[in-house]
């Protein structure tokens, strides 16, 4: 192999970890906080997805960032409005942890069938701008420009939840809220609030991967979360769940697995690729439960 | 004759709660058969079907307090192995024509076949079950999350036994409505069975407190791993009884959807009890069949064909939010369903005191 | 100032606290002894909101709080120190210090709480921007504590501060303890230490199985327990 190809096949491998990093953060935020796999986390991909396509069926023309942009609101927005009239009502009826996730369950039914009913069951083509899908040739190099965007904006994202976490009350809040919960509330933080920003923030990932996601596949459908869902939760056990890091570890390794395996495996085997990739879940688990980037500490929830 | 009911019942303290389920179930398909109405025939047999599915989930999650999102690929490998087995050798050619060897011969009836279907998944469960059950809490349900994926992924690879992605067909309908019931009965009845055996005692002990439970000297992971293996087979049951009865199957439709209902079902009757498990399948069932219907007469009305279909998905996700949200502990509040007071009082009035 | 009648709270369906009725004064030290598993931590549990009671009134400063979140009981005044300090392992301490400030939004005065925090405790200064799970066992309970005040609270309830220290640093413990009620603090303090707590509280509380076996003075208890002393040391 040329070591051209090899770079190519490197910033491919970077540019695909990026979106699954921020896919697996947005879920595991949530998860650490309230134990909860969030399955309708796939839906606000979705959604944001379909905002894009809405927004630029209204109105042809309209700039594209404010598409972009109005997607994540739309992600954010259908984040907090799931958790206010679902999850905050299931966690008030103090039942046993099992009814969030079927909570969860019954969230990502009711959004993919609201838009097969009122939008529906078809695929639907998002339109991105042609730089997007150019190719830039950089001496030897020939580089999606899609990848550059990719690997840029995830970057950005991934400073930018930094700082929130690391320099505002907000985050100290979230990090101590996935430690210990209930020593948070004791203190006097309000459990609601907190929970509240860890979807908003978890909706507003979803929505920059959505707008990553889709320029890579270019039409949403919808049960087009399932696969992101899968991506994340991958990337989540695998990186480890009880930590942020883990999960941009585990995103950028199922990147580079899923860029790797398709050079490495032959034909025959390819089409068993996810079989593979969640072989390894299971023995991540098995061997090494923490993850390979270990949380501060591991606490079964009864 | 009431006396003999009464010492029964002393000596079976489950049976009370199981007949509490049973009569009425069996009442209801008497009626229905004797009504011969096909369409409340098949929504009949389709619950009992899931009544098997989630009683065996039932009996796994109940008694080891581990949810598991994999039990669903336990059903889809049964179905696969019985339409394997019973299918004639002469359809095969037509439906697996790449299929070769014994398997392609082979043409079992419908009873041995799917039992031996359900005992093939449940060795293939043992072996999974082996490693997988050293997990506990949510990395055991992610675990099973994964075993979920990878086994569709394989059927959906292994087009020689399972056409892939393509639908199966030509499959006889043997699951007749007193076939579902019948197992239906026998499944409530393993699942009460199972709750109180030594393995069930240990296991519902192990999961009330696993300190206490490892220092009695009880193996947790063999415990779990029986109650594993047993669900398997009544969930391959299920899938087998299932394929016989929809006449088509594709690695699709025992996927996430299938699991998140089976699931749904029992959380919403509560975990904690068979009585729970048969409860939510009711109300799921029921709330689904009524949704269904109502939506077909809102859509009659309209005229330019645009599909109302899904908006049954929508209600049923709200209600599903709305029953966890009014009955946290589920519809039985984890309780087993008794007799009414009045009956019960007059029946331990004559019981022998040493019954007691 | 915290009053407490007659209340049973229970775990799932095993009931723990068998009408307890407890009396707490403002500016009074109050302390709450007994052995391993008499429910002494399920008392402060249900007073902070965490679990609520089956049965019985719980009023503070006059108002019933019975039902409140732990969050809002915090806000009206009560803080607690829990049963292994349960210090945030991740976040250092002055983040640790800055989360018990939560309920308060004015920022001169947390960041004064804070220095305040490090005259009082100069370890922690010292330490300011180490991770909390990086201290010593001591070092975690001055935190715990110092954490605590951060919300100026008008009750301090301490549980088993002293637990898992090294012998010399539990009579330090014990000295803050006593130290912090100059300050004009409330404390309701919950300890193994029998001995040592009847030395610094006014008045204390004995239970046994759920229940209060013995209330009183300090000095009366203390000749009460040490006639029980010897099984009490058995249990």
């Amino acid at each position: 192999m040329e070591w051209a190809d090899f770079a190519e096949l490197l910033i491919a491998a970077v540019s695909l970890g990026s979106i699954y990093a921020l896919m697996a953060l947005g879920l595991v935020l949530v998860f650490g906080i309230l134990r909860l796999i969030n399955f309708a986390y796939g839906e606000f991909i979705m959604i944001g997805g379909y905002a894009m396509w809405w927004l630029q069926r209204l109105e042809f023309g309209i700039p594209w960032g404010f598409v972009a942009l109005f997607a994540v609101v739309v992600a954010i927005v259908t984040a907090l409005a799931l958790e206010r009239v679902a999850f905050r009502q299931v966690r008030a009826s103090h039942g046993p942890p099992i009814n969030l996730l079927l909570t969860s369950f019954a969230c990502s039914a009711v959004l993919q069938s609201l838009v097969m009913v009122l939008i529906s069951p078809r695929s639907k083509g998002i339109l991105y701008p042609p730089l997007v899908s150019a190719d830039l040739t950089l001496g030897p190099l020939r580089i999606a420009a899609f990848d550059i965007m990719a690997i840029i904006v995830g970057g950005i994202s991934l400073v930018g939840l930094t700082i929130l976490l690391r320099k505002t009350f907000l985050g100290i809040c979230l990090r101590a809220a996935a430690d210990d919960f209930t020593m948070t509330r004791l203190l006097g933080v309000q459990a609601d609030r907190v929970i509240a920003a860890a979807f908003a923030i978890s909706g507003a990932l979803a929505g920059i991967s959505s707008v990553l996601y889709f320029a890579r596949i270019g039409l949403v459908k919808p049960d087009i979360g399932l696969g992101p869902v899968i991506i994340a939760f991958f990337a989540t056990v695998v990186g480890g769940i009880e930590s942020l890091a883990g999960a941009v570890v585990g995103g950028f390794l199922l990147g580079f697995l899923t860029v790797g395996l398709q050079v490495v495996l032959p034909t025959s085997l390819l089409a068993y690729r996810d079989a593979f990739t969640f072989l390894i879940v299971i023995i991540v688990l098995l061997v090494r439960p923490q993850g390979l980037v270990p949380g501060r500490h591991i606490r079964e929830v009864r | 004759m009431n006396s003999r009911v009464a010492q029964l019942l002393g000596r079976l303290p489950w049976a009370e709660n199981a007949l509490m389920l049973i009569v009425p179930l069996l009442a209801v398909a008497v009626a229905i058969d004797l009504y011969d109405n096909l369409m409340l025939k098949r929504i009949l047999i389709g619950m009992f079907i899931n009544l098997v599915l989630v009683v065996g989930l039932q009996l796994f999650t109940g008694n080891s307090g581990l949810v598991s999102f994999g039990h669903i690929s336990f059903m889809a490998i049964g179905a696969y192995a019985s339409v394997l087995l019973i299918m004639s050798p002469a359809k095969k050619v037509y439906t697996l024509p790449d299929l070769t060897g014994p398997l392609s011969q082979i043409e079992m009836p419908f009873i041995p076949g799917i039992l031996l279907a359900a005992a093939f998944t449940a060795v293939i469960a043992a072996f999974i079950g082996w490693p997988l059950m050293r997990l506990s809490g949510s990395a055991a349900t992610m675990a099973t999350f994964a075993l979920l994926i990878i086994t569709h992924v394989i059927l959906i690879n292994a087009a020689t036994y399972t056409r892939g992605t393509r639908t199966m067909y030509g499959l006889e309908n043997y699951t007749t409505l007193w076939m579902s019931a019948f197992w239906a009965v026998l499944i409530i009845i393993t699942g009460f069975v199972f709750r109180e055996s030594r393995v069930g005692l240990m296991l519902r002990a192990s999961r009330e407190q696993q300190e206490a439970a490892s220092v009695m000297g009880v193996n947790i992971v063999i415990v779990r791993w029986v109650a594993w293996v047993v669900s398997a087979f009544i969930c391959a049951l299920g899938g087998a009884l299932w394929a016989h009865f929809m006449m088509v199957i594709s690695p699709y439709t025992m996927y996430m959807h299938t699991t998140f209902l089976t699931v749904a079902m029992l959380i919403v009757g509560g975990t904690g009890s068979v009585s729970g498990a048969v409860a939510g399948t009711i109300a799921i069932t029921g709330l689904f069949e009524a949704l269904r219907a109502m939506e077909i007469r809102i859509s009659a009305f309209r005229i330019a064909g645009q599909t109302a279909a899904g908006f049954t998905e929508v209600w049923l996700g709200v209600a599903m939010i709305l029953l966890v949200v009014l009955r946290p502990m589920g519809l039985t509040m984890g309780q087993e369903i008794r007799l009414p007071a009045r009956l019960r009082g007059r029946l331990e009035a004559r019981t022998p005191k040493s019954e007691g | 100032m915290l009053v407490l009648e007659d209340v049973n709270a229970s775990y799932g369906s095993v009931v723990a606290l068998w009408g307890v009725s407890i009396r707490v004064e403002e500016g009074e030290m109050v302390g709450l002894i007994g052995a391993n598993g008499a429910g002494k931590t399920t008392v402060l549990s249900t007073i902070a909101g965490v679990l609520r009671p089956a049965r019985g009134t719980i009023t503070f400063g006059g108002e019933s709080i019975v039902g409140e979140s732990p969050e809002d009981i915090v806000r009206k005044g009560i803080a607690l120190v829990p049963e292994g300090r349960r210090i945030f392992p991740g976040l250092t301490v002055e983040e640790n210090l800055r989360l018990g400030a939560a309920t308060r939004s004015d920022r001169l005065g947390i960041q004064q709480g804070i220095d305040e925090m490090y005259q009082r405790f100069p370890i922690l200064g010292e330490r300011l921007h180490s991770s909390g799970g990086t201290l010593s066992g001591g070092e975690q309970q001055q935190l715990a504590i110092a954490r605590a005040l951060m919300c100026r609270p008008k009750l301090l309830m301490l549980d088993e501060p002293s637990l898992g220290l090294a012998p010399k640093l539990v009579g330090d413990v014990f000295d803050l303890v006593a130290e912090l009620q100059d300050t004009g603090v409330t404390i309701l303090l919950v300890e193994q230490n029998v001995a040592k707590t009847l030395q610094i509280v006014d008045r204390a509380y004995l239970m046994r199985t759920g229940r209060i076996v013995a209330e009183g003075p300090a000095y009366e208890l203390r000749e009460a327990v040490d006639i029980k002393s010897a099984y009490l040391g058995a249990e």
